[in-house]
């Protein structure tokens, strides 16, 4: 399942601790109560901020580096959440092709957030294991 | 390592291995490697028009012949290598998956042996049904996240 949040009309829910409009469509699991170990957003901020100064062949493979445009958006969205004190993903990658995904795995169900432009994601849930 | 020549047949029980970005490891969360690793390119120079590389282990001198290409000693350093038996791609449910032949040329210098694709894995098919390929990308790495499927790990590597 796919779907796809176009958030150009709450742009300021990046850059100030607003809640954007969109809100109410983000998965309901996410919204994480209490805080502990795992629910670690600082890992997520600093590898961001890594991510940042990636350039294209950041791997040796040919690999298209992130728009800085989009890593600052990722960025200022991840401290809104962090703010709301939401669950951290378990982990937030660059793509191949310049996006980025943030990875939960909850009650076995995989979901993906990819950020494929600034103020554009991709939100998708999957079963963890199909076969 | 039993050593097989690139003409013997693709049997079921072969391992293939992929190399994987160091960021794509996390030992403490599951999957432990991120479905992305198996993404295939869709932009640049290097696209995956043909399908997902990896490599038959048994034609490899070592595991570790399978990050020889990467010339950038400290991007080679940050790669690791994951493998896949042959059987578990053929039998992901989620979509049809084939594994091919694509051997590369004899002459080239830096030539690793053993080179095959997963065609369906193609950058034409991920642009237009990335969904679907996303669930097969997931399923991929869950197997390669066995603990006998991470073949080199590659350290943490600095900022």
């Amino acid at each position: 399942m796919a779907t796809t949040l176009d958030r150009r009309n709450t742009a300021t829910a990046f850059t100030t601790t607003s809640a954007p409009t969109t809100r109410a469509a983000l998965p309901s699991e996410l919204a994480f109560c209490g805080d502990g170990p795992r629910n670690d957003w600082d890992s997520i901020i600093d590898e961001l901020l890594r991510m940042r100064e990636l350039q294209d062949d950041w791997d040796g493979e040919g690999s298209v580096a992130p728009e800085k445009a989009l890593v600052d958006d990722v960025t200022s969205y991840t401290y809104w959440r962090k703010k709301a004190n939401e669950l951290a993903p378990a982990r937030v990658v660059a793509t191949v092709n310049g996006t980025i995904c943030m990875e939960w795995t909850i009650n076995g169900l995989f979901i993906e957030y990819e950020f494929v432009e600034p103020d554009r994601v991709e939100v998708r849930h999957m079963r963890l294991k199909s076969n | 390592m039993s050593k097989k020549r690139e003409s013997d047949p693709i049997c079921d029980d072969e391992l293939l291995v992929r190399r994987v970005r160091v960021e794509r490891f996390k030992s403490d969360r599951i999957p432990i490697v991120s479905p992305s690793a198996f993404e295939p390119r869709t932009k640049g120079d290097s696209q995956d028009v043909d399908g997902i590389s990896l490599y038959r282990l048994d034609c490899l001198e070592s595991v570790s012949d399978a990050l020889r290409t990467i010339s950038d000693d400290i991007k080679r350093q940050q790669t690791g290598v994951v493998a896949i038996q042959v059987l578990e791609v053929r039998s992901i449910r989620s979509m049809k998956l084939s594994v091919a032949e694509s051997y590369e040329d004899e002459s080239k210098p830096d030539r690793i042996a053993g080179h095959v694709v997963i065609p369906e894995l193609n950058s034409s098919a991920y642009s237009a049904d990335k969904t679907l390929i996303k669930q097969a990308m997931l399923d991929l790495a869950t197997y390669a996240s066995a603990s006998d499927r991470i073949l080199v790990t590659p350290p943490r590597q600095p900022p």
